[in-house]
């Protein structure tokens, strides 16, 4: 009797045991989380870099379609150009 | 009147122009473009082997953390894929490398001939923004060719004209973008088949008053492999030189960048670029290979224009 009531014991404080650590690991980790915020490495495999999507504009700086100008050319009054326009 | 100041010297591969309106700021100008075009330079040359787009492609696949410029030269290049259907491609790097442009143009030979290789396509490319971090896989080249100079022409204006007073004019291989006010007339140019000719080659002389202004050309930048002579232009789905329907494309637009990409891609569509041209409002002059002209969307008609 006296031995099962020790076995008993025992079996209660292992378990509070691993109770109370789990406690203390799931507190730990949620206040390292809000300490150190996450960065992605440079190394980080592509699968996880963003891919630019095809339907998106990659070009923040720039519209979504071939901007005219404000204004056309037009006959100069001038007559020396100042630079010429040609392949390069 | 205004006195119009300019400056000329080379960088890129090619001859840049500065002018400005107010002759006293033509020295703080010039400055500012040397500062944008020795960055643009050490970002985007293929032909530096410590330029970032030189790293990136012999990454192996391995992500690249880049500066804000390459990646804003990045976004340029993938924005111009995406605006023309892939017609422009920055995946085109290893087309241009294997027909045989891999060395400063001044520097080719004539060589063996070549078997083309078509580009890997724009749409493998990996643009992390947020940690500046750009991915291609092995085996693809990028190449910025066909929007860096104007990019950096942009920017270069934008810069400039932000410090000085009056307007600015920067041309980096006939490629030009504007800032500020324009001299009374507007900035008289002079368009023609190559950029390094004289004022007076056949032509037209156009004024522009603001935006940019691009000219694309088969004319120049050519080389022989075997018994084919090559152009510049490459057809992304082949990896070979367009076939010339126009030889020689201007296109105004609201930035050197959007001028750029229009008159390329007009020369790599041939008869069909007329009709992308006139819906997206784009004034252009496009000159065939039989040297016949055609003017659209507001581009002054050739009799009114000469000189």
């Amino acid at each position: 009797m006296a031995r099962d009531a020790g076995l008993a014991r025992v079996s209660s404080v292992t378990r509070w045991m691993m109770a109370g650590v789990a406690t203390v690991s799931g507190g730990l980790a949620l206040l390292a989380a809000s300490a150190f915020h996450g960065r992605a490495l440079a190394s980080t495999p592509a699968a996880t870099a963003t891919q630019t999507p095809a339907t998106q504009s990659p070009a923040s700086s720039g519209a979504a379609s071939v901007q005219a100008p404000a204004q056309a050319p037009v006959v100069p009054v001038q007559q020396a150009p100042v630079v010429v326009s040609g392949g390069s | 009147m205004d006195s119009i100041r300019s400056a000329t010297w080379r960088a890129l591969g090619t001859t840049v122009v500065v002018a400005v309106s107010e002759p006293e700021e033509l020295d703080r100008a010039c400055d500012t473009v040397r500062g944008v075009l020795c960055e643009i330079d050490r970002a985007c040359s293929r032909f530096r082997e410590d330029s970032e787009i030189s790293r990136l492609n012999a990454a192996g696949g391995r992500p690249v953390r880049v500066s804000r410029l390459f990646l804003r030269a990045t976004r340029c290049a993938l924005r111009s894929a995406q605006l023309t259907g892939g017609d422009l491609d920055p995946t085109i790097g290893s087309s241009i490398r294997v027909a045989g442009y891999d060395r400063d143009f001044a520097a080719i030979r004539a060589g063996a001939p070549v078997r083309f290789r078509r580009a890997a396509g724009w749409r493998c490319v990996q643009l992390d923004e947020a940690n500046a971090v750009v991915r291609v896989p092995a085996g693809v080249e990028l190449d910025f060719g066909a929007t860096a100079k104007a990019l950096a022409a942009d920017i270069a204006a934008h810069g400039v004209g932000e410090q000085i007073d009056g307007g600015v004019l920067v041309s980096i291989g006939g490629d030009l973008a504007t800032a500020g006010t324009a001299p009374t007339g507007g900035w008289s140019v002079r368009v023609t088949d190559d950029h390094a000719a004289a004022a007076d080659a056949p032509g037209q002389t156009i004024a522009l008053r603001s935006g940019g202004l691009a000219t694309s050309s088969t004319t120049v930048r050519r080389w022989k492999r075997g018994s084919s002579e090559l152009h510049h232009i490459l057809d992304p789905a082949t990896g070979a030189p367009v076939t010339e329907y126009w030889r020689t494309v201007s296109v105004a637009a609201a930035c050197c960048v959007d001028a750029n990409i229009a008159s390329t891609t007009a020369i790599i569509r041939g008869a069909s670029a007329l009709d992308w041209l006139a819906d997206a409002g784009l004034p252009a002059r496009l000159v065939g290979v039989d040297g016949a002209v055609t003017v659209l969307a507001g581009w002054p008609q050739e009799e009114l224009a000469a000189v």
